[in-house]
């Protein structure tokens, strides 16, 4: 049931209709269950793994705020930690680490020994990870190092911490919502009103564009070349490169903004997950901007302890921190050494920046801001473009085939329709607008929040008719629903 | 705050219902106004085109029949209706709305590609949307459309949606800055590929695939219209680059049994070594080239002219020249 789908605007309807009508003190309930709901819609059985996930966090929570001593502390929370990280890795990462053994095995038995490559991998599981459960064992994680660093209460409403971890908004791609932002509302008792709701079909309406009309319809053109690179001059596997940014942007914050809007419209705040990342200047103020509940949630659980703890190291602290973060935020995102690469990546560039920072500020002052801005933000833009080819790609060999052929600029580019290229490019230039639009004034949406209500509707009409006429309706999933 | 938000999304939605409307009303003129390109062929097909013999079928058939050689050769009128990328529920589609409009071809040729029913070729409710624009005007066809998903008939009551994605190719098709318009009338809807294929023939492995009984029953209700209005037809299988392992298709399997029990013609070029050993005959594994579509038309006019049944409904004048 994804959100652009009309079953899914059946079952959001009957929510927040609902929701609407009951008493405040009694709304979690409902949405818990609907939850529930949404989660087992399609593998009923799997919702077993997140009340698993759910039983001992919560126990576990708070056995490690009431534990008398130190020790016992460290106990319940490793055990959590062990059981949150094991019930990921054993979904999502079993057969990678058994494939890697295997081949090692066979490696060995034919290089060294001379002997016939013939161990299999007994071990393989052929299941698929439960919806969401990167997420899920995320926040789970983050909510048990706070209570254990005394940050946060143990919630002690097992059906509010529930509906924290499986809140249908966000249990499928997040954003990694934090407990103390979450939890309170539940509390607090927010009163439902016009300017909330407002904002919050504002914002699906917005979210709806960027996925219908510029994710979801760049990816016919992308999927086209990149499941047949061979085919494919270098010409057009660049310019794929350039626009799966964009796809992957539009479809990961579009989908953000759905969330974020529903969500609005239960009364419920999530965290933002985008700060217009595609002007950003450097590749570290990028990471500041883009996938913020994940970034932040690194940064405060894997980068600044690793910093902190090797403080002795001088600079080679950072520098280690960020290889550190970066790989494993990469393989986060699956069990693929594509991932790993990519994670990689971002932790050579971050390294770089960081080292020659003082280099840079050096420069900047030779070179008008102007240029010194439009620069950053380019260079910005093809590296992040580079590195995605990685995430892209099904294996690290057919990354380095799509590199290689961008490198070789022979060959015509492929547009088998003009539209195939005209419409998205078009969608990519009002989102681009748009998005400088609220850089200027501070606002979100730009024309959606206008003080004048014919510019307003004005933009409102306008964006439907756009999704109405170039939008894809019968496209797929969301990119980070895999993972 | 309930009052405000409904009385602010009714003048929402009422603003959309006649954008939508006003908007939608002038892309269906620039729509049905084309007189040529990739979805003219489509309206000239459902509205117009009244040849003697008609060819119907996805890429392999517009690029496989030289429609002139087939009038010149057999003194009859033909138009090549393939249209790529959509397969036999757009070819019912077809055949309804030219039954509707009462013109009956002297001969139908039904072009089917040799994995037509295997459900993991595409997906069957995937290729309907280019029978959006019709759905208002042709009724008949709406059945086929609603296969896409329980929530069609509703959303096809937006004019901007029935008309998505189009505008663009609607105005090329409205505006022949290319002498396209001229070009596509000597072909008569044929579409020559010139390229030669270098690779090797693929191998196809059919055994446990899963056929989709819906495309099977668009075939069963081509061949029921056809024998309800009289009209001569013959199932083709045209060439292609391929071999199945161990000679397994179960496409063809299953259009040799029910053509056999209809009693009708069904020609399968699929292993024809006249094809399969001229790889200079091919563009890709799939379709053939120029060089090659001449070959197989000429097979195919040979094998028309011994039909029994074509030989009686040609010996009556020819209906009408192609428009």
């Amino acid at each position: 049931m994804i959100f652009n789908s009309i079953a899914f605007i059946i079952f959001f309807v009957i929510v927040a209709s609902l929701n609407y009508i009951l008493p405040a003190a009694l709304r979690w309930i409902w949405i818990l269950a609907a939850s529930i709901f949404f989660y087992m819609y399609v593998a009923p059985l799997y919702i077993l793994v997140p009340i698993f996930i759910i039983a001992v966090t919560y126990f576990g929570g708070i056995q490690i705020e009431k534990a008398a001593s130190a020790s016992k502390r460290r106990i319940f929370y490793l055990t959590c930690i062990i059981l949150n990280v094991g019930t990921l890795v054993f979904f999502k990462y079993t057969n990678f680490f058994t494939n890697m053994l295997v081949d090692f095995a066979n490696y060995i038995r034919q290089n060294l020994l001379h002997v016939e490559a013939s161990v299999h991998n007994i071990f393989l599981i052929s299941i698929f990870a439960p919806l969401g459960i990167s997420y899920i064992t995320f926040q789970a994680i983050g909510y048990l190092i706070e209570i254990k660093r005394g940050n946060q209460l143990a919630e002690k409403n097992i059906g509010y911490f529930a509906t924290y971890l499986l809140y249908f908004p966000k249990v499928i791609a997040g954003p990694v919502e934090r407990a103390h932002h979450f939890l309170p509302q539940f509390t607090l008792q927010k009163k439902l009103d016009f300017a909330g709701v407002s904002a919050g079909l504002k914002q699906i309406l917005w979210g709806l564009f960027k996925k219908l009309v510029i994710a979801d319809r760049l990816s016919i053109y992308i999927s086209t070349v990149f499941d047949n690179t061979a085919m494919h001059s270098g010409y057009t596997l660049a310019l794929c490169a350039i626009f799966y940014v964009f796809q992957m942007y539009a479809d990961f914050s579009g989908y953000t903004d759905m969330a974020l809007g529903f969500s609005k419209l239960l009364g419920l705040d999530l965290m933002p997950n985008f700060n217009r990342p595609l002007a950003a200047k450097s590749v570290t103020e990028f990471w500041r901007k883009w996938h913020i509940s994940l970034s932040t949630w690194f940064g405060d659980y894997f980068y600044n302890p690793i910093a902190i703890a090797k403080r002795d190291w001088g600079q080679w602290a950072v520098i280690y921190a960020s290889f550190i973060t970066f790989i494993v935020l990469g393989f986060w995102h699956g069990a693929n050494w594509t991932f790993i690469v990519f994670g990689f990546l971002q932790g050579a560039i971050l390294t770089i920046e960081f080292l020659t920072k003082k280099i840079r500020k050096n420069l900047r002052k030779k070179i008008p801001g102007a240029v010194n801005n439009t620069l950053g933000v380019i260079f910005t833009f093809c590296y992040f473009a580079f590195s995605l080819i990685f995430f892209r790609a099904n294996s690290v060999t057919a990354a380095l085939d799509i590199i290689k052929g961008i490198c070789h600029f022979k060959g015509s580019l492929f547009i088998p329709e003009q539209y195939m290229v005209l419409y998205p490019l078009f969608g990519i230039g009002i989102m681009l607008f748009v998005e400088w639009m609220e850089n200027r004034s501070h606002s979100a949406w730009g024309y959606f929040s206008h003080q004048n209500i014919i510019v307003r509707y004005s933009a409102y009409l306008a964006v439907s008719i756009l999704i109405l006429l170039l939008g894809v309706f019968d496209g797929g999933q969301f990119i980070y629903f895999q993972f | 705050m309930l009052k405000e938000l409904f009385v602010k999304l009714g003048i929402f939605l009422i603003l959309l219902i006649i954008l939508d409307k006003g908007i939608g009303y002038f892309i269906e003129k620039i729509y049905f106004s084309q007189d040529h390109g990739y979805y003219y062929r489509t309206t000239y097909v459902f509205e117009k085109a009244t040849p003697d013999i008609i060819i119907l079928g996805a890429s392999k058939a517009s690029h496989h029949y030289v429609s002139k050689m087939i009038t010149d050769s057999l003194k009859h009128s033909c138009f090549n209706a393939g249209e790529d990328g959509y397969f036999i529920l757009y070819q019912e589609a077809s055949l309804r709305c030219m039954l509707k409009r009462k013109y009956i071809p002297k001969l139908l040729l039904l072009d089917l590609n040799d994995d037509e029913f295997e459900k993991n070729t595409y997906k069957t409710e995937d290729r309907l949307s280019i029978l959006f624009p019709y759905y208002q005007r042709h009724p008949e066809i709406r059945d086929i459309v609603e296969l896409k998903s329980p929530f069609e008939k509703y959303k096809l009551m937006s004019t901007l949606y029935s008309f998505n994605t189009v505008l663009l190719p609607a105005l090329s098709g409205s505006i022949d800055l290319n002498n396209r318009k001229e070009s596509e009338k000597k072909y008569a809807g044929y579409v020559p590929l010139t390229e030669k294929w270098n690779g090797t023939i693929k191998t196809i492995e059919s055994h446990g695939q899963l056929l989709d009984s819906v495309r099977i029953k668009a075939f069963e209700e081509i061949i029921k219209l056809t024998r309800e209005n009289n009209i001569n037809l013959v199932v083709i299988v045209s060439p292609a680059y391929k071999v199945y392992k161990g000679g397994y298709n179960p496409t063809t399997e299953t259009l040799q049994r029910i053509s056999e029990k209809n009693q009708i013609p069904f020609w399968n070029y699929i292993n024809d070594t006249t094809y399969l050993n001229n790889r200079n005959y091919f563009k890709d594994v799939r379709h053939m080239n120029d060089d090659g579509a001449q070959i197989f038309t000429a097979n195919v006019i040979t094998r028309i002219k011994a039909l029994k049944a074509f030989q009686y409904v040609a010996s009556k004048p020819a209906l009408q020249d192609i428009k």
